[in-house]
């Protein structure tokens, strides 16, 4: 349950592995996972591979990232969303927005 | 045997077989033929005189002419009896074929009307499943384009709800930012009480000390209780701010959790809706693919329909060819009542002499001619019935 940050500074990425449900209980410790980090170039990789559950706050906090790393010139990668998160995706025309790594 | 009666029964044969002839529309030859060699055998039978009874030839030869004329008389009244029922049963199948024609004929049109009205009707269909698209604004009204609206509109419906859903978090943001802004401002409160606090026993120490200094410090111990009215004021004060600022807190709280509701909606329900739309199209898809196939088929079959009709039309010609085959048939039947005139005559004249044999000879010949003539004429008519187009009648 919850979000698990890590920083591989050699290869600038910050992986946010997202476990079970992702929905507005989780606003909070998602914004306080990238709010501190103010220096730009580095990818934040949001694995959802064990993410069992997403709703429409989900989607708003990923667009909200989205607009923090765009501010700072970062960007934000998709990484192995689960199928029943991949509908969501796919529902809500996030794969033109953002990348997918299956 | 005698030779009168081999003769005899030979013209009866002869007969026969020209009769059956007739009735069988054997070729011409086998008809002409029989009839000649019944006259010639006639002829012989009337000249022949047996050579061993010359003696008693009067008597014998009047009896002989009677027999024979007899005999003519009875060849006449078959002859008849056979032409009459050969015209009878000629006009007959005429009748039976004209009126099975026209009856066959009629059905043809209704069908040819029928299956006109079908690819008329199958056209109609066809082409208003195309129009029917569009409509005078250029609108489209299909099923399909409805779908593709709602499949349009879900799209926007889920966009406009990550949108409102992605706003409200931000409010949700600004609002937790403002309550770390709002505890800040309760610390300082905090301070100030306590300043206030100090102040009071600041106060309360002056005013001790005043009292103890007597009379010089009365002016000193006023003040020193307006400075400690002043910081139980202050304090009430700061009660106030306080409590109004709980009051904001609280107020925040409950837009929070607003805001919050509306920044979380289940997704699944739209989920389930678009995967049905989508499934629905397909299957709408398919069925009109079907529908579109069939019709076109049937529009198809409506024209093999029409075009075999057309030959069955065609083949109605067979009335035409029939009656002129059953007409040039009139023709037989009239040459052997006439035939049969010649022998009535020749029965009924007194004596047969060689002139009134040779001028049922000359008859003879006379009819042969003319249905030699008549063949020729016959051969000229049609003899098939894949020639030529033909318009329904």
């Amino acid at each position: 349950m919850g979000i698990t940050r890590k920083i591989d500074t050699e290869r600038k990425t910050v992986t946010l592995m997202l476990e079970g449900q992702f929905d507005f209980s989780l606003h909070q410790p998602f914004r306080d996972s990238y709010r501190d980090l103010e220096t730009g170039g580095h990818t934040y990789r949001l694995d959802m591979s064990r993410t069992s559950y997403m709703d429409s706050s989900a989607l708003g906090m990923i667009l909200l990232l989205k607009e923090h790393a765009d501010k700072q010139g970062s960007r934000v990668v998709l990484v192995s969303p689960s199928a029943a998160v991949d509908k969501i995706l796919t529902i809500a025309n996030f794969h033109k927005l953002l990348p997918v790594e299956k | 045997m005698k030779p009168i009666h081999l003769k005899a029964s030979l013209l009866l044969l002869l007969l026969l077989v020209t009769a059956l002839a007739e009735w069988m529309n054997w070729s011409d030859w086998v008809r002409w033929s029989s009839l000649g060699l019944m006259a010639a055998v006639a002829v012989s039978l009337l000249f022949w005189r047996p050579p061993a009874e010359s003696s008693e030839e009067a008597p014998a030869g009047s009896a002989q002419q009677e027999e024979l004329q007899g005999m003519i008389a009875d060849i006449e009244q078959t002859l008849r009896q056979e032409a009459t029922q050969l015209e009878t049963e000629r006009s007959r199948l005429e009748t039976l074929i004209q009126d099975a024609v026209q009856t066959l004929s009629g059905s043809f049109m209704n069908l040819n009307d029928l299956s006109t009205r079908q690819v008329t009707l199958v056209g109609d269909v066809l082409s208003r499943s195309q129009d029917s698209e569009t409509d005078e604004h250029g609108e489209h009204h299909s099923v399909q384009a409805f779908m593709q609206d709602a499949e349009r509109t879900l799209d926007q419906f889920v966009s406009v709800m990550v949108d409102v859903s992605r706003n409200s978090l931000e409010i949700v943001h600004r609002i937790d930012d403002m309550m770390e802004q709002l505890e800040g401002i309760f610390t300082l409160i905090e301070s100030v009480e306590g300043i206030a606090e100090q102040t009071n026993l600041l106060a309360l120490n002056a005013s001790i000390e005043a009292a103890r200094a007597g009379e010089a410090g009365r002016g000193f111990a006023v003040v020193a209780d307006e400075v400690r009215n002043l910081s139980r004021n202050s304090s009430e004060l700061n009660q106030q701010i306080r409590s109004h600022i709980q009051g904001a807190k609280t107020t925040i709280d409950k837009l929070r959790s607003s805001v919050s509701g509306m920044a979380s909606n289940d997704m699944s329900g739209t989920i389930g809706t678009k995967e049905r739309m989508t499934s629905m199209m397909q299957r709408m898809a398919e069925v009109n693919l079907q529908l579109n196939d069939g019709m076109n088929e049937m529009s198809d079959i409506g024209q093999t329909l029409a075009s075999a009709i057309e030959d069955a039309v065609r083949s109605l010609q067979f009335e035409d060819m029939c009656t002129q085959v059953l007409q040039s048939l009139q023709h037989n039947t009239g040459a052997l009542t006439e035939l049969a005139d010649q022998a009535r005559q020749l029965s009924h004249s007194r004596t047969l002499e060689p002139e009134a044999l040779q001028a049922f000879s000359a008859a003879c010949r006379g009819l042969q001619q003319r249905s030699r003539d008549n063949d020729s004429r016959r051969a000229v008519s049609q003899s098939s019935m894949d020639e030529g187009d033909i318009e329904l009648f």
